[in-house]
């Protein structure tokens, strides 16, 4: 009997009625919850090995050591679209084929970059504070109706958060080297020659690049930027220079920030815990393609992955089919 | 030189730029902040002497108009005009005004903020990280859901062409349905009770008072389903605050955004420990830019009417006729 062990959180016990398919296909489903903070090495293996497949969260990491010990593994696959916690080179010269369920949370990341957009132009986080006393004072907050957009990056997620300007009036703006031009016409969208023309121009700049730009939102782009603007960050925290984002919140040359990722996640010191002082900003723990719509959309994706490895299906979403002829049997 | 008034706070002073159109016409400009804690002696002193006034929320009663025998405009910085007693002014002759229009837009962008809050869980995930948490609890979405909205004015069709982008399904229960724009934006035109059962997210965008009291009633609450959220950023008395309350508290209702109560401010504490509720004091319709928008309205509302044509935003027009000469 097949074995797999599901460590993504967003699991519901080893009852759980979307993992049906795979038990009715006679695997045995075990479910693990990490107690917090990151596990290292040594537990990761010993948790796993033993397993054909692991259903994997972003806790634990996949490293070279863990796919060369724990090895029975075949196939991790991430309940979610980041593997920056998978070392794929090492998963490959093992043989363990890789999945991420990316496609199945797109449009909840850019409902979420429109969340933080509205929430921090609205200053919603201080007026709740506000509403829920007795003392109303208001402080004042701006439009986003007819403000300019800008986009770093048209993927799907950064054309869904363009599309969705479209009914508030707004002008966009946006960066991609490789744009969807029948897009772009459709929804009103301005492509610009350069980044530094988006943060120029941005009455609101949401980064919807991959996460090897590092930096993008350095010191020197944040500061072409109006000091009435908003910097958005759903994508990866590397791409905010947190340094330099902090020094412009601080000092006004920036409105204000929503950032939903972050350079270390969870925070891990003083620094990191910088940005929880502050009014202007919008903290949230990495939840933007957290919806339970998404879930149960990635929850049918991921077990379908694991079923079609097995039978010998490449599995969609995979990020390493060049050794699906060597892998794991 | 005609005498202005201008008791809103928010103005910034006499030279504030959206005061020109009374500058350009020769105005005198007083800045004096008022509000709704002045009393009717204070203010009747404050005002006389002046011929209009962009006026906060200080008490127009009948007394402070008939003995402000200057006055010939009163132009209500907002759309409320609770504090103005109108009949007197019409009696008088004495033109009131609001800035009706001048803030439809933050309003409608404020009722898209409370539906995203809700559905994302953003105060509460923002107080979490802030204490050091990093529990992930997850949202709901917004794209393609079925947005609900209770009246289809100008505020009412500002949301429903903000849904298009997010390629929701818009319900509008409307008596009196503007039917070129539910076309051209795709709104369905349902009854309320229909447009409560089938919404994930419900926006109230109808006038308050007279039968729409309590519009939203234990029985009309109970039409929702268990994971839709209400929002209200119109009138406090649309909603029975009772019920709702009752409805959250017992999971039948997944969330409420209120920018406006029954009171306010609340003298009690209904709501306030209720995590799946967002509350933000009655500013749905200002803005930094809505704020401008509405001392540039009040200012030529004034100027039209010193010069004798029907300014915009005219509360009573039947004083026209009989109104003070300048």
């Amino acid at each position: 009997m097949p074995k797999v062990l599901v460590t993504a959180t967003g699991h519901r016990g080893d009852d759980d009625p979307r993992f049906k398919p795979l038990r009715d296909a006679g695997w045995d489903v075990k479910t693990h919850r990490w107690p917090g903070g990151r596990p290292d090495e040594e537990e990761v293996v010993e948790l796993i090995h033993g397993y054909d497949a692991v259903i994997a969260s972003s806790n634990e990491r996949y490293t070279r050591s863990v796919f060369e010990r724990a090895d029975t593994i075949k196939h991790v696959a991430r309940w979610g679209v980041g593997y920056e916690t998978v070392d794929v080179p090492a998963a490959s010269d093992n043989g363990v084929v890789v999945t991420t369920t990316q496609g199945s949370n797109h449009w909840a990341v850019a409902d979420h970059a429109w969340t933080l957009m509205l929430g921090v132009s609205r200053r919603l986080i201080e007026l709740d504070k506000i509403g829920r006393s007795r003392t109303w004072t208001r402080p004042i907050a701006r439009d986003v109706w007819q403000k300019t957009l800008g986009v770093v990056g048209l993927g799907r997620i950064g054309k869904g958060v363009a599309q969705r300007a479209f009914g508030f009036e707004m002008k966009v703006v946006a960066y991609e080297p490789y744009p969807d031009l029948e897009h772009c016409k459709k929804w009103n969208i301005e492509l610009v020659d350069s980044i530094d023309e988006v943060f120029r121009q941005g009455d609101f700049v949401t980064l919807h690049a991959p996460g090897d730009n590092v930096h993008v939102a350095n010191a020197e782009r944040i500061a072409l930027m109006k000091p009435t603007a908003v910097l958005i960050n759903t994508a990866r925290g590397t791409l905010v220079d947190e340094d330099a984002l902090y020094e412009a919140l601080t000092s006004g040359k920036i409105a204000g920030a929503g950032l939903d990722v972050r350079e270390h996640e969870p925070p891990e010191d003083e620094r990191d815990d910088r940005f929880a002082a502050l009014t202007n900003v919008i903290l949230t723990p990495h939840i933007s393609g957290s919806t339970a719509e998404a879930q149960a959309v990635s929850a049918v994706m991921v077990v379908e992955q694991i079923m079609a490895s097995a039978s010998g299906t490449m599995p969609h979403g995979i990020h390493n089919p060049e050794i699906w002829d060597r892998r794991r049997r | 030189m005609p005498k202005v008034l201008v008791t809103q706070p928010s103005v910034t002073g006499v030279d504030d730029p959206r005061l020109e159109a009374l500058r350009a016409a020769g105005w005198e400009i007083r800045h004096e902040p008022a509000g709704a804690r002045m009393n009717p002696e204070e203010l009747l002193e404050l005002v006389q002497g002046h011929a209009a006034v962009i006026a906060s929320s200080e008490p127009y009663t009948r007394a402070v108009l008939e003995g402000a025998d200057t006055l010939k405009h009163v132009a209500r910085w907002g759309v409320g005009f609770d504090q103005v007693d109108v009949p007197a002014a019409t009696e008088l002759g004495i033109l009131v005004t609001t800035t009706v229009g001048a803030n439809d837009w933050g309003v409608a962008d404020h009722a898209f903020a409370l539906i995203f809050s809700l559905a994302r869980r953003t105060v509460e995930n923002d107080k979490l990280i802030r204490s050091g948490g990093w529990s992930r609890p997850p949202g709901r979405d917004v794209w393609r859901k079925t947005l609900g909205i209770v009246g289809l004015g100008r505020i009412g069709r500002g949301v429903a062409q903000r849904a298009s982008g997010f390629e929701m399904k818009v319900l509008a229960y409307e008596p009196y349905p503007d039917t070129a724009f539910c076309e051209k934006w795709g709104v369905e035109l349902v009854s309320l009770e229909d447009l409560l059962q089938r919404s994930d997210y419900v926006t109230l965008h109808a006038p308050g008072g007279g039968e729409n009291h309590h519009l939203m009633n234990a029985d009309r609450l109970a039409l929702m389903k268990s994971t839709a959220f209400l929002v209200n950023t119109a009138r406090g008395s649309l909603i029975d605050e009772a019920a709702l309350e009752a409805a959250l508290v017992g999971g039948r209702l997944a969330g409420a955004g209120l920018d406006v109560r029954e009171q306010e401010p609340p003298k009690d504490t209904r709501f306030v420990d209720l995590p799946n509720v967002v509350l933000t004091a009655h500013m749905a319709g200002v803005t930094v830019e809505t704020s401008a928008a509405m001392t540039a309205m009040a200012a030529e509302s004034i100027v039209e009417g010193s010069r004798g044509e029907k300014p915009g935003g005219l509360l009573n027009p039947e004083a026209w006729d009989h109104r003070r000469a300048y």
